[in-house]
């Protein structure tokens, strides 16, 4: 077993930077006292973990409560409003896959007209909400952009890698789904990319190579 | 005394806040002298965790300031904010443990 101090280094971590930057030496000795004095505390270990997890909410905006008071409110107010864009642009993007499985639909069946209409409906709203989103996008594209080129903004590589290496996985994946759909050859409007061409003429992929299959 | 209500925005911490509060009432104290004052007048052991959270929402609200010490360990103590606040937090729960009784001892017999 590790000393109490590794061990309280360890239960420390459950905390974000900033709360163990203000407590972290003072919680330290704290967690060691209490380990020297009770070794073994599965109910210690929940407690610093559940606060470890608030604290980080906190930290996010998704908490009311403020530690740092006034200080740090207006940066908690947009940590809040990051937080909400988060949720919503996953909200949205499940939303998305949703509509394109309505969409992929139509290749099979001509839709009844009630669903004709709500796909049209669900299309346009789609269409209008990709363009507010990239116009509110663009000046925070534009901002990061200048902030990196700048080299003051070393803390902002990460994200901005993270967002384009999820806007590329979209964009492949979404086509790759539309092009792999087994026996349609993808969706009309969707290009077929070299890799799904390649995967597409896969002898795997066509229906009569699993025809001729000895039955189970 | 007008009922403070300073510990209302606690929330599941009011309570927490309450004892460390008294607790610093007798002195300052860093977080296990707390830990084992709380323990030997209240019976509660205070997690780590919750007592730091609560630590820090007193401080936050000016109710207790750290005291500058060489000492790793920081203590804290009570300002004059939390001593009204404290005041006023117990003359409330005396309210409610007066009337409990009282109501007991009438129709429950002896208290």
């Amino acid at each position: 077993m590790s000393g109490p101090r590794e061990r309280a280094a360890r239960l420390l971590r459950c905390y974000p930077r900033a709360w163990r930057a203000r407590y972290g030496e003072e919680f330290t000795e704290l967690l060691i006292a209490d380990l020297a004095e009770r070794p073994r505390s599965p109910a210690r270990t929940a407690d610093v973990i559940r606060g470890g997890i608030v604290a980080r909410l906190a930290e996010a905006g998704l908490c009311g409560f403020a530690p740092d008071g006034a200080e740090r409110a207006g940066q908690r107010a947009r940590a809040s409003l990051a937080s909400l864009a988060c949720c919503a642009a996953v909200f949205l993007g499940l939303g998305g896959a949703i509509w394109s499985q309505l969409a992929i639909g139509w290749q099979w069946s001509a839709p009844d007209a009630t669903a004709a209409v709500a796909t049209v409906v669900m299309s346009a709203a789609m269409l209008l909400l990709a363009g507010l989103a990239l116009l509110a996008g663009l000046p925070v594209a534009r901002a990061v952009a200048v902030r990196i080129a700048g080299g003051g903004a070393r803390d902002l590589l990460g994200p901005s890698a993270l967002f384009l290496g999820g806007l590329v996985v979209m964009v492949v994946g979404g086509r790759h789904f539309g092009n792999g759909w087994p026996g349609t050859g993808g969706h009309p409007w969707a290009h077929p990319g070299p890799a799904a061409t390649t995967a597409r003429s896969s002898p795997r992929r066509n229906p009569r190579h699993w025809a001729s299959w000895p039955a189970a | 005394m007008s009922e403070n209500k300073a510990l209302d925005g606690f929330g599941r911490y009011a309570g927490p806040a309450t004892l460390i509060l008294a607790s610093l009432a007798g002195g300052a104290k860093h977080g296990y002298a707390l830990t084992k004052d709380i323990e030997s007048f209240a019976g509660v052991r205070v997690a780590p965790g919750t007592l730091y959270e609560a630590l820090a929402r007193l401080h936050s609200q000016g109710l207790i300031e750290p005291v500058e010490s060489q000492d790793r360990r920081r203590p804290y103590r009570l300002t004059a904010a939390g001593a009204t606040t404290l005041q006023a937090q117990l003359d409330a729960q005396r309210r409610v443990a007066d009337v409990g009784l009282r109501r007991l001892a009438q129709g429950w017999g002896p208290a």
